[in-house]
């Protein structure tokens, strides 16, 4: 008898033994350059460095970068990924990269982030260029954060940080970043354009200024291609073009919505929040202002 | 003839010992314990079996060899060599121990390993850490496992549990298949 419960005893540890799961690691690569410094992994796939890679699940393509302001993370995660690592300048890039599945992309600093989400990408070097096309159900979000300092009850001076974001829901964009040196010589991606093509809804924010104060009051937007651009002809600005919808949506108690334009051009502060309105419409095109407050009323356009 | 034949008698005359062990085809198992020495590994690749091209050469402190149904096979105890690729050699090892499975073409290194990629006026080394590594001469390539990492000029690769390494060290794959995707790749 206490040999047959000595076999089932160890019969059942076998099974459980067998149906442990195990915990692969993942297959990582590293470049020896410190700033950037790219760190590539995944559950499966291949690395030759100065050639090509190819990975599949949980895929990560980090891009770390030390600048005066603190550290820039450039992240791209996937389900699957294969492209080309070439050496430039000492240190490893990743080139002609297509993902598929889930994809996430991040840009973090103290200062702002990106982040963007669709159903397949692609990522390429072109000259000091980095390029980012994002297609599918693309979601892209542009944060601004700026320390604060208030005076609390106690009279005591708080710091904190205030974070303001664009939104915008989209069928398909490209993100484009441009390598520049910090003055400490640090190389540094930073965003220079990113189109995105429609139906975009867009959600932001605009800085209103009422008798000496300031206020913030969220717009909401529909246009069919959206541009955001560092260097505009207003300085930083959005560009929305086509099939116009632009409405305040909740704030200041007034909500303005316009019709009619061809284009509007949002010009934006480093926090991304919406300074000025402009509005261009084609010649005897109407622009209509409707602003609710108590009652509705009508505004002839320009 | 049966096992614990003197390490003296071994080391005055293993190559008589092992002509006879070779001879004794579907005999009684024999083990044979020698000195120092050395060996080297002729044979084809996959793709032409014929070629008579170096595999490995391989040189240890002291063995034990073995013979079982007519087929050699042996452990090695501190030995170093190098792997060959199309009879140039492509890396250079060492470990504590070592085993030649000749019949599969293979050769397997454990404990305190150091595989190093054979510098060349384009490349400087790069070395490979595991706790195992196999060398599989008919595939040109290195079988790792365990705590499996890969140090050069181009980065570092792993830890990993298991990583299938060409024989310069220069490409890296989780999977055969994915090692043959990427031999493929490089071809282009």
């Amino acid at each position: 008898m206490k040999r047959i419960q000595l076999v089932v005893g160890i019969g059942l540890f076998s099974i459980a033994v067998a149906s442990s799961p195990q915990v692969q690691k993942p297959i990582i690569y590293r470049d020896n350059a410190k700033n950037p410094r790219i760190v590539i992994q995944g559950n499966q796939g291949f690395f030759a460095p100065g050639e090509s890679f190819e990975l599949s699940g949980n895929v990560q393509i980090k891009r770390l970068s030390q600048s005066g302001s603190g550290v820039v993370e450039t992240l791209m995660t996937c389900a699957k990924a294969s492209g080309d690592m070439l050496k430039i300048k000492e240190k490893m890039e990743v080139d002609k990269v297509r993902m598929t599945g889930g994809i996430k992309f991040s840009q973090t600093s103290k200062e702002s982030s990106i982040n963007a989400s669709g159903d397949s990408a692609e990522y390429d070097l072109k000259g000091n260029l980095r390029e980012v096309n994002v297609n599918g159900d693309v979601n892209i979000n542009f944060g601004g954060t700026s320390p604060k300092e208030t005076v609390n009850k106690a009279g005591q001076k708080v710091k904190s940080t205030v974070t303001s974001t664009m939104n915008t829901t989209s069928k398909s964009a490209t993100l484009t970043f441009k390598t520049i040196l910090d003055e400490k010589k640090n190389e540094i991606a930073e965003l220079q354009i990113a189109t995105i093509r429609g139906p975009i809804q867009f959600n932001g924010t605009q800085l209103v200024k009422e008798g000496g104060t300031e206020k913030l009051q969220k717009v909401f937007a529909k246009a069919d291609k959206m541009t955001f651009n560092i260097a505009g002809e207003s300085g930083r600005e959005v560009r929305l073009e086509g099939n116009l919808e632009f409405r305040e949506v909740e704030g200041t108690g007034d909500g303005a919505m316009v019709e009619g334009a061809t284009l509007l051009i949002l010009q934006l502060n480093d926090k991304n929040e919406i300074t000025k309105l402009k509005f261009r419409s084609e010649a005897g095109q109407q622009v209509t202002t409707t602003v609710t407050k108590d009652s509705p009323k009508k505004s002839g356009g320009k | 003839m049966g096992c614990g034949t003197s390490k003296q008698n071994a080391k005055k005359k293993p190559n008589d010992a092992l002509k006879a062990a070779e001879a004794s085809v579907k005999q009684d198992p024999i083990a044979i314990a020698t000195g120092a020495g050395s060996d080297t590994r002729f044979g084809g690749t996959k793709k032409d079996p014929k070629a008579r091209d170096k595999k490995w050469e391989i040189a240890w402190e002291s063995a034990n060899l073995a013979v079982v149904d007519g087929k050699q096979s042996g452990y090695m105890f501190k030995v170093s060599g190098q792997v060959f690729e199309a009879g140039l050699p492509s890396a250079k090892f060492s470990a504590a121990r070592a085993e030649a499975d000749k019949a599969a073409n293979r050769l397997i290194l454990d404990g305190g390993i150091s595989v190093e990629s054979i510098p060349t006026a384009k490349s400087a080394k790069t070395e490979m850490h595991a706790k195992k590594v196999e060398w599989l001469a008919d595939y040109e390539l290195f079988k790792a496992s365990g705590e499996v990492f890969l140090d050069g000029p181009e980065g570092a690769i792993g830890p990993v549990d298991v990583l299938y390494v060409s024989d310069k060290l220069k490409r890296a794959a989780s999977s055969l298949s994915y090692f043959e995707k990427a031999k493929a790749i490089s071809k282009k």
